[in-house]
């Protein structure tokens, strides 16, 4: 399955989490870009677990190549320091991410079935790995401002869709600008404060429903969104 | 032997206290709190590293009592500017306004209370939580005044002022005076819209 490989599998379909094996040791007649590729994504990997466990201004760059066992000049081959590891490290997390919200929202018809479907599927992604919901909802914001524009950049994106929820109600039509903006950064310091505890899993998908709920009642209008979920849930059980 | 501290009137101290706790807002704003060190505090509040020890044990400390100063500071601000109100959406609109006549005054303290970077600390993301916290139980008070109010999911309070704080984060860390105020009705409109409706809010919002 596509969500066991996790965002550093080399082929982002069926592959398995093989990419970060280590390769053979001495002479393996593996062609150079497989390599390279194989060192980035382990390096990637370990990237992610330091950063989400340690912080990304603790981390050292020391700590990120022990993690991924390669040497400090194939660090350098690939990032030129800390800062673009954590860029690109943070930019496959939420590539993967969003790839599979897209899928999971694919074949849904309805703006509102997909605004959840987006939500289950982003929360049901982040709880199975707490990791990725530290890197970007938490370490994103001290990692220097390239990674703070990322973020927003990342918010603009999930704001278009859900701006076309202005075309559905009738209580979103002329609401404020800042309207999805505002909802999805309260959405982030959400998702946040449920990690921000113990780092056990679940408090993620408990936040599912009130969160549907939360993003969907501006536009449907309160009483619409809450009889929309109830009505969907009844349906799904 | 006297030593130096010793010869420091009190009232000097607390001058240091003060002009230190300004300093971390504006260095916090400037470097982001990974990059943040004692050097960038002292330096911007103008006072000795000798002074910087001699108010706090290290840069989390000076930067917890920073953050408590600047909450302080606007719920002072906020409640001053909803007791010339009495009714609940007028009290809500006056504290937006309060919100943002200190963030246009001084930037670098509401940064402080809005921005994201605390998160990565334990201690000041639950300290930056309470505040949260406190907020959004402010803005509850709503659902007892207007009828729109009951039965709202629990997370409307929360992620309203969640997401004012990461707007602010964003605008207050270049900030613009035209375009902070060209975004407190935009808030107002959104944080009011909840409790009574859309037209209303609408109209509140411009008022």
């Amino acid at each position: 399955m596509a969500d066991d490989a996790g965002p550093f599998a080399i082929s982002s379909d069926s592959s398995p989490p093989w990419a970060l094996a280590r390769l053979p040791v001495g002479r393996h007649g593996l062609p150079r870009e497989f390599v390279e590729e194989n060192q980035r994504n382990r390096l990637m990997a370990a990237a992610l677990e330091a950063f989400a466990t340690g912080g990304y201004g603790p981390t050292s760059i020391a700590a990120v190549i022990r993690l991924a066992g390669v040497s400090r000049s194939t660090f350098y081959a690939h990032f030129p320091d800390k800062e673009t590891c954590f860029l690109a490290t943070y930019d496959s997390v939420v590539a993967w991410l969003t790839g599979q919200a897209t899928d999971a929202a694919d074949d849904v018809d309805g703006w509102a079935h997909r605004t959840v479907a987006v939500v289950d599927s982003l929360l049901g992604l982040l709880d199975a790995d707490v990791r990725l919901a530290r890197l970007c909802a938490v370490e994103v914001f001290v990692a220097g401002p390239v990674a703070r524009r990322r973020h927003e950049d990342l918010i603009d994106r999930l704001a278009a869709g859900l701006r076309l929820g202005r075309g559905v109600g009738s209580s979103g039509v002329e609401a404020s600008p800042i309207l999805e903006p505002l909802l999805l950064g309260g959405a982030v310091s959400l998702i946040a404060r449920a990690i921000s505890g113990d780092e056990q899993g679940g408090r993620l998908l408990d936040l599912g429903p009130e969160l549907s709920e939360a993003l969907l009642a501006p536009y449907l209008g309160p009483t619409a969104a809450r009889e929309f979920l109830a009505d969907r849930n009844k349906h799904s059980k | 032997m006297l030593r130096d501290r010793d010869r420091i009137p009190a009232r000097t101290v607390g001058q240091d206290q003060r002009r230190l706790l300004g300093g971390a807002a504006s260095a916090l704003a400037e470097h982001g709190y990974a990059e943040l060190t004692i050097a960038h505090i002292v330096a911007a509040a103008g006072v000795s590293r000798t002074a910087f020890y001699e108010n706090f044990v290290d840069k989390r400390a000076c930067v917890l009592a920073a953050h408590r100063a600047a909450f302080g500071r606007l719920m002072a601000e906020i409640t001053r500017g909803c007791a010339a109100e009495s009714l609940w959406p007028r009290k809500l609109r006056a504290a937006i306004a309060a919100l943002f006549a200190l963030a246009a005054a001084e930037p670098a303290r509401m940064y402080l209370l809005a921005t994201g970077t605390l998160a990565a600390d334990r201690i000041l993301a639950d300290q930056a939580s309470e505040c949260t916290a406190h907020l959004a139980a402010l803005l509850r008070e709503g659902r007892r005044h207007t009828p729109r109010g009951v039965g709202l999911s629990d997370l409307v309070e929360p992620a309203l002022i969640g997401g004012v704080a990461s707007l602010l984060d964003e605008r207050l860390r270049a900030p613009d005076p035209a375009q902070l105020a060209a975004l407190e009705p935009e808030v107002a409109q959104v944080l009011l819209t909840p409790y009574v409706g859309r037209t209303e809010a609408a109209w509140l919002a411009a008022g």
